[in-house]
């Protein structure tokens, strides 16, 4: 497991690694101006509190997780089971619809619903 | 000032550059470039408001047009880390010579002209991420707004857009390098920016975190070490421990074997342990002592023994690096304590030549120190998608559906225990069988390219592979 680090220790590192940035002059061939670095690392109170959630993702199961990903941010903007028009896609950030919408509005009704766009991502070739 | 206090905010944050124009011999070609640092600030989706004042290095090459020039945003990890490695350690116009493995280098390490820099092929933009430094979060934001993986994200996603937008940049090819924790950013990044409708052209993951589930280093608790095993073979082999040892050319077939190992006896082994505290069989504690090096007993006591155990306990009375096993020291720590060897040897030289390269090479004056790890990694906000700790890959798997032509390339260390080579494998294998995803492996730790041998190898397989991810 990991080193026992604890929040004390590496507020004592941080200490140095500023001592060691604001003087310069104290430069030395010695150990005293280490600058550590711990990345990655996760507070052990975060890490206990931390379960193993079955197997990671792949396969079916990651392309459900996908595309509730990209469902999530479609109906953010949309609501749910709703649609976008081109300005509104563009206003809520959602770019790439709005760059795309034209090639996603197969019906041309100026407006899109989610099952619109995950049809364009796989006609242009995702695993959706 | 600038601060990296988690508090700390700029009232006010001007957008402060200095220009200056170099030239340097690359091979028998000559490169004329220009090196623009300072403060571009992040605007708010939607509303433009200014949340973030980004510090970043830019080396353009000139007498090109940007328009098709490919543009490459480096960032180191942490979180909190500032992008000083990246920056002055792999393939920017000059780079430290630190000589690594070897800790026989004089310190500071000197700063060179970097025959293996990546600016033949790609424009190159150094940036901080907020708190480290000397980028800041903007009032009435604080640094700690950014401290999670999901505010980190969108807040690099407005840098870039914004860098792109006022450089006019928005047709270049684009491509993100992040090193360590800037590999999950990375990849929530590349969803968000995909999403925002940037395109990215490729993703280079240097030794990332992609999923902190599957290391035993930083996961839960209960996570199995399967993804270090291989590593700690590497690392036998490199100290001749390993039983038959490979020798070095032939070490990379070696693991073949080792990764065999790990995934089905040895993973089956260490999970047992973890649910029932059942005892390794012999079969697998001999497997273990001839691959990794360290005694019997130590295994047959606990088969999940993570980095920390190995780096101290490998070799009485010396201590292996975590960021590359290669280097050791003698073990001189207070137990629990132990400092890591590859990194307390580079740090303050970085430290020293960043602040002198700004100001002596870039002509770039700031009074406020230059922050290279703030204490944003205690703050941060880990939880994503629903885990308390980050798995990335989901992210990785939208932008690739929503850019099926982005090209993905890990490059990881043998020698690195803090982010497994084969636990990268193990994360990108779940995106199937995708043409467009590598991974690569050098002779090196967390960061390969201060390697001088392995920088070299790199820089040709990177070019390599950005032609090709160009030609996609």
């Amino acid at each position: 497991m990991g080193a026992p680090l604890r929040t004390e220790l590496i507020r004592r590192l941080v200490a140095i690694a500023l001592a060691a940035g604001a003087a310069t002059a104290a430069w030395g061939q010695g150990a005293a101006s280490q600058v550590p670095m711990l990345d990655p690392w996760v507070p052990p109170e975060v890490r206990e509190k931390a379960t193993v959630q079955g197997s990671p993702t792949s396969g079916e199961a990651l392309r459900v997780e996908v595309e509730r990903k990209l469902r999530a941010r479609f109906e953010a903007a949309a609501g749910r089971g709703g649609t976008l028009s081109r300005e509104q896609a563009r206003s809520a950030g959602l770019g790439a619809i709005a760059r795309d919408f034209e090639a996603i509005d197969q019906r041309q009704s100026g407006r899109i619903g989610f099952e619109d766009y995950k049809a364009f991502l796989r006609s242009r070739g995702a695993a959706l | 000032m600038y601060s990296s206090n988690p508090n700390a905010s700029l009232a006010n944050a001007p957008e402060i550059t200095s220009v200056t124009h170099h030239s340097m011999a690359l091979g028998s070609a000559t490169l004329d470039y220009t090196a623009t640092v300072g403060h571009l600030n992040a605007l708010a989706m939607g509303t433009g408001t200014p949340r973030a004042s980004f510090f970043y290095v830019a080396y353009t090459l000139d007498g090109v047009a940007p328009s098709t020039r490919p543009i490459t945003f480096f960032y180191n990890g942490g979180p909190g880390s500032a992008t000083v490695w990246l920056h002055l350690g792999s393939f920017g116009p000059k780079r430290l010579a630190t000589g690594m493995p070897a800790t026989t280098a004089p310190t500071p390490y000197a700063l060179v002209d970097n025959a293996e820099t990546l600016l033949d092929v790609t424009d190159l933009v150094f940036v901080d991420a907020v708190g480290a430094g000397l980028s800041q979060a903007i009032a009435p934001n604080v640094n700690q707004s950014f401290y999670g993986v999901d505010a980190d994200a969108q807040v690099f996603r407005d840098f870039i857009m914004r860098y792109l937008l006022a450089n006019g940049r928005g047709s270049s090819p684009k491509f993100l390098f992040g090193e360590s924790y800037g590999g999950p950013r990375s990849a929530v990044l590349a969803d968000l920016l995909e999403s925002a409708g940037v395109r990215l052209t490729g993703v280079v993951l240097q030794s990332p975190a992609m999923n902190y589930n599957n290391n035993c280093g930083i996961g839960p608790m209960s996570t199995s070490c399967a993804g270090q095993i291989p590593s700690y073979g590497a690392t036998a082999a490199w100290f001749n421990r390993a039983q038959p040892n490979p020798a070095a050319a032939e070490v990379p077939s070696w693991l073949d074997g080792v990764r065999t190992f790990a995934s089905g006896e040895y993973d089956a082994a260490s999970r047992a342990f973890i649910a029932t505290q059942t005892p390794p069989p012999a079969t697998v504690v001999d497997r273990l002592v001839a691959t990794t090096g360290l005694r019997a007993s130590a295994w047959q006591e606990n088969p999940n023994r993570g980095q920390h155990y190995y780096r101290t306990n490998l070799t009485p009375g010396t201590l292996h690096g975590r960021y590359d096993t290669r280097v050791t020291l003698p073990n001189n720590s207070p137990p629990g304590q132990e400092i890591d060897p590859s990194s307390v040897v580079i740090g303050s030289s970085f430290q020293m030549r960043i602040t002198e390269h700004l100001s002596s090479n870039l002509h770039y004056t700031n009074p406020s120190t230059y922050m290279l790890l703030s204490n944003a990694i205690e703050n941060w906000n880990f939880g994503h998608d629903g885990r308390a700790l980050p798995d990335t890959i989901p992210d990785l798997a939208s932008a690739i559906a929503q850019n099926p032509r982005l090209k993905v390339l890990a490059v990881n260390g043998y020698h690195d225990i803090a982010t497994p080579f084969y636990t990268t494998e193990q994360d990108l294998a779940r995106l199937g069988n995708n043409p467009n995803v590598r991974v690569l492996n050098y002779f090196g730790g967390h960061m390969t390219y201060l390697d001088d041998n392995s920088r070299r190898l790199m820089k040709a397989d990177l070019a390599q592979w950005y032609g090709s991810a160009l030609a996609n």
